[in-house]
């Protein structure tokens, strides 16, 4: 902390001292010595006082004797010479004198603008919940009257509870606002507590009584209070004009309580580390009055809930699959009428502006009815809890969130988009802007726990789109690369994902890099990013823990996890057998393994082929054996893209056991079935896997495997 | 060789919640019947339910038992409920606080929650109907001016924290309400205890479906629940409250006239009785009903249960 600041810290302490001192003197006489000292209607007394000691002050001698006690306590600090935890000391004494002082000015009837309990209440309901979404104590005055109501009405659209307090050189926001005729009240979010220095106070023990009665806290379990304040309260200080020493030192209480302050002036910053390693300002400034709030809030983490998009169209999940027809398009972007491409990328928090949409090209406007432009989408993101990792899960998401607006039509990803504005859409005044305020709108809604910031660039110019797209293509290719090469090895936590218990109750899906769920909608990057954003929900991390036995994908870890999730039933888990403890099925899978006796092999056949398969079961008949939950030794739901990994029932040979399939899963797969053979060592292999055009019963199909001289029928039985 | 009795060892236990001098529920250790393997602790209780308004849907038969002019008033059905029917406690649905009904106010609505709390000592469940912000409104106002602690809800997983909140402050115990799904009802219960609520003050109601209409679903739901509280899930403790009345008293069986259903009165009583039991059976600790004869006949079997399997004895 900055010399200059505990000095002033202080010397701000000394001047509160002597200011209570003598506002305790002055009323001594004044009042009956039994009279009780107390803010009116409040069962807190004075709510610092009380959160910090657990203590009450019953009279004006209690007054005379904790400033005794604070002045003796500190009668040492002369100097500067004391460290960061010293100073902040220092700030809770000054405000708990200044506390004092009002208390006692109140009961000696004069007008102190306490918050009483019941507004406390009406208003701590709103901020707990979440409707407030942040509390402001503005300390001092705007530069002029139209700042003034510029930064209010700011504060105001952001949900945010401002309480006005103290004044600069002479002037006050509450008489700048009042002049600009702003209505000040509790339904529009603002408090006036009063214009002197110590009015501050009142703000921050309406705060304190918050978590004495949200936090379940009791008085005098000072360093619990402390940090409810400073986790769940989101209060920060916003210093206008200048500051005396007697403001610092009640800055210094504030940032005690773990309320940052952000200053319109250069002071001296100040930061430390929080848990997660991230520099957490807690004194900082802005000197540019259009970005201060914008600054306050980004400073103490507050997001502010938007669930509406405004956008001049409808917009719900119900128009999601709604087509824009070729006679009704005003503009499309992609397909095969022009160059096409989006985009997501993580960058630090520095590095981007919040808010910011930036449309570089045409405008709907300026183009005739019914034609193409080339369209880039840049999306840059940035968060404390970001991981380049999320970037393909936030992509993947521009398809559904641009679906939901009516007249717009939104088809593939990456560098194979489609996209379609109606003429309707465009009568009503979307325009290419407002995608971007769709996916600004819907990134910092649904993913608000790892995005913080959202600024996003669209072009369609063909020029700068011919100079980014290399860029991008690039970056998807590095990407796919790095999923690729992940594999289970390199990682050390698995997740699970217990979502289908509701109706499997001891099912578990343990989610690898090389094994996704056997829904096929989740692979470890979802779960990864899924907890992330629902840390309660139901994707948790799962610690590999030691090898119990590599071949078939056991560890300590993982069976520790699966047996306490599976309600205690299931002991064992592997990974990647289709015999000994295979992971269980819930019924959602996408294609079913049925080991085949006499062939050696197993057979694949997914959910939407309905014909007989050579098992003698349906695809429906078999999962009705398969799921529900329990371990089937030779039977396994699994997910479609399971079957080209390299663990892919790898404990019992994999792909070299695998006898019959559908055809058009085997044209489907084949380009990476033909590369899992070469890797195998049995080129030709898919060619000798049998299908429904060739048989669809056991004694044909082994006739065809001898024929082919399929490997499965050397390897020996599976069970 | 002597035969040795194989016993399950459950390490977990439900939340045992104080709700007046009279009425404890939770504490136990195994469902109803199991004494054998552990403690049945609590009787559950029966809760009768009554209105802020006149039940226009009610079958005439189940209008008739309670006298209409009775059942005009709030503060009279309370009291019937309590003194003649048997109540354990009072379930006050708020129904005519929703914004497409009466669309009573926040402040009436507190109003005639307190008018309930002084007409009886019974507990008292109290849930507002209507969107969620006319909810929350209500929340707000009958937490902060209850004249006695109340069991308020209900806490849903897109619209737990004004409740929460208000609850807190009001120092009451929270209903938390989940569509019949072991995962939500398990994320509801972390996410409310996030915001610093104590576990110990919520209770649970896991969505009903009537016999024959998502009673099985709700049923293996409810043991679902049960059997992780019993393996030791920390945030399965609660104890759960099912509105069995509610989902009855509406089905086409106990209104169509038709001689081989039997009596029609007695229809809507046997529904509501064997729904509510078998709810008991999977663990439920607070059934609410309408019918008086039900009370009758479910507290008649709680007592049989609780004393044939001597769970009370063996618990001690
Ligand atoms: S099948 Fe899919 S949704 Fe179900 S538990 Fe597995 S991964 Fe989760």
């Amino acid at each position: 902390m900055s010399k200059q600041i505990i000095e002033l810290a202080i010397q701000g302490y000394q001047e509160q001292l002597n200011n209570t001192k003598a506002v305790v003197q002055k009323t001594e006489n004044k009042i009956p010595a039994d009279k009780k000292i107390t803010f009116p209607e409040t069962a807190y007394n004075l709510p610092l006082y009380f959160a910090f000691t657990g203590k009450k002050i019953h009279s004006i001698s209690d007054a005379q004797n904790l400033i005794d006690e604070i002045e003796k306590k500190n009668s040492n600090i002369i100097s500067a010479d004391i460290d960061l935890t010293e100073t902040l000391d220092l700030g809770i004494d000054t405000i708990i004198l200044q506390e004092l002082q009002l208390a006692v000015e109140s009961s000696a009837g004069e007008q102190i603008n306490f918050i009483p309990d019941n507004v406390l209440r009406s208003l701590g309901v709103q901020l707990v919940s979440g409707d407030i979404s942040g509390i402001a104590v503005i300390i001092g005055a705007a530069r002029d009257e139209e700042t003034a109501v510029e930064i209010i009405r700011t504060l105001q659209e952001k949900n945010i509870l401002s309480v006005l307090a103290a004044d600069y050189e002479g002037k006050t926001m509450f008489e700048q606002l009042s002049n600009q005729n702003v209505e000040m009240t509790l339904d529009t979010y603002i408090v006036h507590l009063g214009n002197k220095t110590e009015s501050v106070v009142l703000g921050l023990n309406w705060a304190i009584r918050a978590a004495l009665t949200y936090g379940g806290l009791e008085g005098g379990q000072k360093e619990k209070c402390l940090k409810y304040c400073s986790d769940r309260i989101p209060a920060f200080a916003l210093v206008l004009g200048g500051v005396d020493a007697k403001k610092v030192a009640t800055a210094v209480g504030a940032i005690a309580m773990g309320f940052p302050i952000i200053c319109n002036f250069e002071v001296p910053e100040i930061s430390v580390k929080d848990d997660h390693g991230f520099e957490q300002k807690l004194l900082t400034f802005e000197l540019n009055s259009n970005k201060l709030v914008e600054k306050c809030l980004e400073v103490r983490n507050i997001k502010v809930k938007v669930t509406e998009v405004p956008i001049p169209v409808r917009y719900s999940s119900a128009f999601e699959g709604e087509r824009v027809r070729k006679e009704d398009v005003a503009l499309e972007f992609g397909g095969k009428y022009s160059k096409a491409f989006e985009f997501v990328e993580m960058k630090n928090l520095d590095e981007v502006e919040n808010g910011k949409i930036e449309v570089i090209g045409k405008k709907i406007n300026e183009v005739e009815e019914s034609s193409a432009l080339p369209l880039g989408i840049v999306v840059y993101v940035a968060g404390r809890k970001m991981q380049k990792d999320f970037e393909p899960i936030l992509e993947i998401r521009f398809h559904n969130f641009l679906n939901q607006a009516t007249g717009i039509m939104h088809i593939g990803h990456r560098s194979f988009v489609w996209l379609r504005i109606s003429k309707e859409a465009k009568k009503a005044g979307f325009k290419i802007k407002h995608l971007g305020t769709i996916l600004q709108t819907k990134f910092l809604d649904e993913f608000h726990s790892i995005i913080d910031k959202v600024e996003i660039h669209i072009y369609t110019e063909l020029e700068m789109i011919n100079k980014f797209m290399p860029t991008a293509e690039k970056l998807y290719h590095e990407r796919d690369q790095r999923m690729g090469a992940m594999t289970d090895e390199s990682v050390d936590v698995f997740y699970s994902c217990t979502l289908c218990q509701s109706f499997a109750p001891n099912h578990v899906c343990i989610i690898t890099p090389e094994r996704l769920g056997l829904c096929g909608a989740y692979n470890w990057l979802d779960g990864k990013a899924a907890f992330q954003i629902s840390p309660t929900g139901p994707n948790q991390p799962v610690e590999k823990g030691e090898v119990v036995n590599a071949e078939i994908g056991e560890w300590e870890g993982v069976n520790e996890f699966v047996y306490k999730a599976s309600n205690n039933t299931l002991e064992r888990f592997s990974a990647y057998s289709l015999i000994k403890y295979p992971m269980t099925s819930c019924g959602c899978f996408e294609c079913i393994i049925a080991i085949l006796p006499g062939t050696g092999g197993f057979m694949i056949v997914d959910r939407t082929f309905l014909e007989m398969t050579p098992c003698g079961m349906t695809f429906s008949t078999l999962a009705g054996v398969v799921g529900g939950g329990q371990q089937t030794p030779g039977f396994l739901g699994i997910g479609l893209n399971y079957i080209v990994s390299k663990k892919f029932v790898s404990a019992e040979g994999g792909l070299k056991r695998l006898v019959w399939m559908p055809s058009y899963v085997k044209e489907r797969f084949r380009e990476k079935l033909d590369k899992r053979a070469d890797e195998l060592v049995v080129p030709g292999l898919v060619d000798k896997i049998a299908d429904e055009t060739i048989c669809s019963d056991l004694a044909g199909l082994i006739e065809f495997l001898a024929e082919k001289d399929h490997p499965a029928l050397k390897m020996g039985e599976l069970i | 060789m002597e035969f040795e009795k194989p016993l399950a060892e459950w390490k977990g236990q439900v939340q045992e919640i104080k709700l007046s001098d009279k009425v404890i529920i939770g504490g136990e250790q195994v469902f109803p019947n199991y004494s054998f393997d552990g403690k049945c602790s609590n009787k559950p209780a029966v809760a009768i339910e009554i209105n802020d308004v006149f039940p226009e849907n009610w079958p005439e038969n189940l209008k008739e038992i309670w006298n209409t002019d009775t059942l005009k008033s709030p503060v009279e059905r309370a009291k019937k409920a309590e003194k003649e029917f048997g109540a354990d406690i009072i379930f006050f649905d708020m129904i005519g606080t929703h914004q497409d009904r009466e669309n009573i106010s926040a402040n009436q609505a507190a109003e005639n929650m307190n008018a309930i709390l002084k007409a009886v000592d019974t507990p008292v469940i109290v849930r507002p109907d209507g969107n969620f912000e006319k909810q929350n409104k209500i929340f707000a106002k009958c937490c902060e001016l209850a004249e006695r602690q109340i069991i308020i809800g209900s806490a849903k997983e897109d619209n737990y924290r004004t409740i929460t909140a208000s609850a807190l402050a009001g120092n009451h115990f929270i209903i938390a309400e989940a569509p019949i799904d072991v995962n939500i009802q398990k994320q509801l219960n972390i996410l409310i205890t996030q915001m610093n609520f104590p576990l110990e003050r919520i209770i649970m109601d896991p969505m009903t479906g009537g016999l024959g209409y998502g009673f099985e679903y709700t049923y293996s739901v409810m043991e679902r629940i049960r059997l992780q509280t019993f393996m030791d899930d920390p945030f399965m403790i609660p104890p759960m409250v099912c509105c069995v009345g509610q989902e009855t008293w509406k089905i086409k069986e106990i209104k169509i006239e038709d001689e081989k259903y039997g009596s029609k009165p007695e229809r809507g009583i046997n529904w509501e009785t064997t729904t509510a039991i078998g709810l008991i059976l999977s663990g439920a600790n607070i059934v609410v009903v309408r019918h008086p004869e039900s009370v009758i006949k479910i507290k008649n079997f709680i007592d049989s249960i609780y004393q044939k399997s001597d769970c009370l004895q063996q618990g001690i």
